[in-house]
């Protein structure tokens, strides 16, 4: 797997318009990093693609030693969220960066970001009411005029596509 | 009252978590699925993974892309606007053995003019109706005999600002033409102190903070240093930067009056996202990439110094 990364960052070093490889394997654990700190969608998005554009910008710098990749992003993710408060004057951002490469966060970093790739692969109608209700916060009953169909109906899909996330994330989620 | 049923018990915790994350389900049997939905509260919208790839697939293309600009254009080629536009011309003809290789004028009154000079290009734009802030260009011409159009510049008008000189591998000389344009003219008599000064015309940028503008230009269009020199303060005393295929030199003006603003023209492989980095590395967005009639897609961004940057795409 790590040998895998390493063709893959090498492929890129030689030809930029092989860094999608690397962003397909790692935008939701970078995403899931920045939003499980900033707590705010659109700043996460925002700080999403600051961290991919240096990354892609500084690729060549990079030296592999043997650690994944992902910790690398950890990084540019750090400093772009302590640059945000810093701008912000939000909170103390050198304690800030510490405590954001904190590895025991991240096991939970890498299974919020599996349960994200994962709404993308329920069936179309349990992916639509996660998003209308979860990314768009829509009452049931604005879903339920959208599908047509009942709220009592939208709310079994709403359980429905929660259980199958639970059940395809497997093990307890905590 | 009848007891909820599990997904209504769900839904109404959903509906709670919604309006303070905070909140712990009542129901334990619904609390794995509330955790879940947690989570999936803070995910990303749906469109952003995709548009986001979309960027960077953008940006990577500004360095890999090639496209054929038009004849005789690089990517950087200096444009000057001032009323009196067909006097430059004339001067730029006299002097340099300019020739004019296109021009066109709107009804409003709005003038281009497009001027070969050796191997590079200029254009005039503005015209007598031309009423916006004047941006004269210093501009280094590599000639095959400076002394002689040094003296065919002081014939044609121009003021003498540096009697020919021999330094950095250049015999040159400086003047400035009754518009305020700079021209220093330069033939190379020894080995080049950069690379990237072997085309006919370099445009040289003077501002304030022009460490500053190497960064801005580093951010927003990929520019390299090919050589610098700074002072003893820090200020940039000279300077090479590659943008794309061509170069600019940029330093730090010795004062106020010595600032230059400019337009610059820039050719480039894909105009989108050039103008999207543009703007994110803090230029002021002109306007944004527009199809135009005659023939590339364009777009604009003011630097905080106030120089102008025009991009450009050719329409396939």
């Amino acid at each position: 797997m790590i040998e895998q990364e390493k063709l893959l960052i090498e492929a890129a070093q030689q030809d930029p318009q092989r860094f999608a490889d690397l962003y397909e394997a790692n935008f939701e654990r970078v995403y899931a990093f920045i939003v499980r700190r900033v707590q705010d969608r659109s700043l996460a998005e925002d700080l999403t693609s600051e961290v991919f554009h240096h990354a892609l910008a500084n690729l060549s710098r990079f030296e592999w030693r043997g650690v994944p990749f992902a910790v690398w992003l950890y990084r540019i993710a750090a400093n772009a969220i302590a640059d945000a408060w810093r701008r912000s004057s939000k909170r103390d951002h050198d304690s800030a960066s510490l405590d954001n490469l904190d590895q025991s966060n991240w096991p939970e970093i890498e299974r919020r970001a599996a349960l994200f790739q994962l709404v993308n692969r329920l069936p179309e109608d349990q992916r639509s009411v996660i998003i209308q209700r979860f990314v768009e916060q829509k009452s049931i009953r604005d879903i339920a005029k959208d599908f047509g169909r009942s709220e009592g109906a939208i709310k079994q899909l709403q359980f429905r596509a929660l259980e199958n996330l639970r059940a395809r994330a497997g093990g307890r989620h905590e | 009252m009848s007891k909820q049923t599990n997904f209504e018990q769900l839904d109404q915790a959903v509906t709670d978590m919604l309006a303070n994350r905070d909140v712990v389900p009542a129901e334990a049997s619904v609390a794995d699925l509330l955790l879940i939905a947690r989570d999936l509260s803070a995910m990303p919208r749906p469109d952003f993974k995709a548009r986001l790839r979309s960027a960077l697939e953008r940006t990577t293309s500004m360095s890999t892309k090639t496209v054929q600009f038009r004849e005789g254009f690089r990517t950087v080629t200096p444009y000057i606007f001032l009323p009196e536009t067909e006097e430059l011309i004339a001067f730029v003809q006299d002097v340099f053995g300019g020739v004019e290789t296109g021009r066109s004028a709107h009804e409003s009154g709005a003038f281009h003019a497009e001027v070969r000079i050796g191997d590079s290009m200029l254009m005039i734009g503005g015209g007598p109706s031309y009423k916006g802030p004047r941006k004269p260009v210093t501009l280094r011409v590599l000639v095959a005999n400076s002394d002689e159009v040094y003296q065919r510049a002081l014939d044609a008008g121009a003021i003498s600002t540096l009697e020919i000189t021999e330094n950095y591998g250049e015999r040159f000389g400086c003047v400035r033409d009754r518009f305020d344009n700079q021209w220093i003219i330069s033939t190379q008599i020894g080995p080049a102190y950069s690379e990237g000064l072997e085309h006919s015309l370099t445009t040289f940028l003077k501002v304030r903070s022009g460490a500053k503008l190497i960064d801005f230009l580093k951010q927003a269009f990929g520019a390299a240093e090919l050589m610098r020199a700074d002072g003893p303060e820090g200020q940039v005393r000279h300077s090479i930067i590659r943008l794309g295929d061509s170069v600019v030199a940029i330093s730090d003006a010795a004062n106020e009056e010595a600032v230059s603003l400019l337009g610059l023209y820039l050719y480039v492989p894909d105009v989108d996202a050039w103008y999207d980095r543009a703007v994110r590395a803090g230029a002021l967005p002109s306007y944004p990439p527009t199809d135009q009639a005659y023939g590339d897609r364009g777009a604009g961004v003011t630097d905080e110094w106030g120089n102008f940057w025009y991009m450009a795409t050719p329409l396939l």
